[in-house]
């Protein structure tokens, strides 16, 4: 399935492009997304700890993925 | 309650926050600028350039002033903040409450300021002569 990958601060970075779409297995979870991002990006481990939020609100590892989802990459924000 | 939240690329103006949060009912008005340094850490910042992730900015800061109304007696809740390239010496967040008494306007802009910079979508990138750091991102 496609999911929309957005990938913002230093994550922008690293991935290339701030918004890009990405085929995933059709069962990925977000654990399973975390895996596929650290082979595909192993400097994104240099990243503190980023959160992941799936359309929009932060998710937890075991929240399971749909097609089209929109997935972003959460650096520690730094606002203000 | 009433919220008002902007994510803006111009000049904030703390004229408009205050004549958005003065209203009749409240007797205090707490405002918050935080403005660009031009040194941090021993470094001179030439500027910050912010990012943000609008849309989840916005559904974020209403779950933020919802458990604010709760937590304190309050009416309104305000927050504008830069994106783009911002100088020193310029604001990059206005934030201000309104509340019939000074310690729950006082109170809940301080958690309104530590929560943005704790779950608010936002990043700082400082930019140096010399180089770039994105602030918060790398141990």
């Amino acid at each position: 399935m496609k999911i929309k990958l957005l990938a913002f601060g230093i994550a922008g970075e690293i991935v290339g492009s701030s918004s890009s779409v990405v085929e995933i297995p059709d069962d990925a979870d977000i654990h399973f997304f975390r895996q596929y991002l650290s082979e595909k990006y192993p400097a994104l481990a240099t990243v503190l700890e980023y959160a992941i939020a799936v359309n929009r609100s932060y998710v937890q590892d075991n929240i399971s993925l749909k097609e089209n989802d929109e997935i972003a990459i959460i650096p520690p924000v730094s606002g203000g | 309650m009433k919220t008002r939240f902007e994510i803006l690329e111009s000049v904030l103006s703390i004229d408009d926050a205050n004549e958005w949060l003065r209203n009749e009912q409240d007797g205090g008005v707490s405002l918050f600028v935080g403005n660009i340094r031009s040194v941090n850490k021993g470094k001179e910042v030439v500027r910050i350039d912010f990012e943000a992730y609008t849309e989840m900015v916005y559904s974020e800061l209403d779950k933020i002033a919802q458990s604010l109304s709760i937590k304190y007696r309050i009416h309104s809740v305000l927050l504008f903040h830069r994106v783009g390239s911002v100088y020193p010496g310029e604001s990059a967040v206005i934030a201000g409450v309104s509340a019939p008494h000074r310690k729950d306007a006082f109170e809940a802009c301080i958690e309104l300021m530590d929560e943005l910079k704790r779950v608010v979508p936002i990043w700082k990138k400082e930019v140096y002569s010399d180089g770039h750091t994105w602030i918060s991102a790398t141990p």
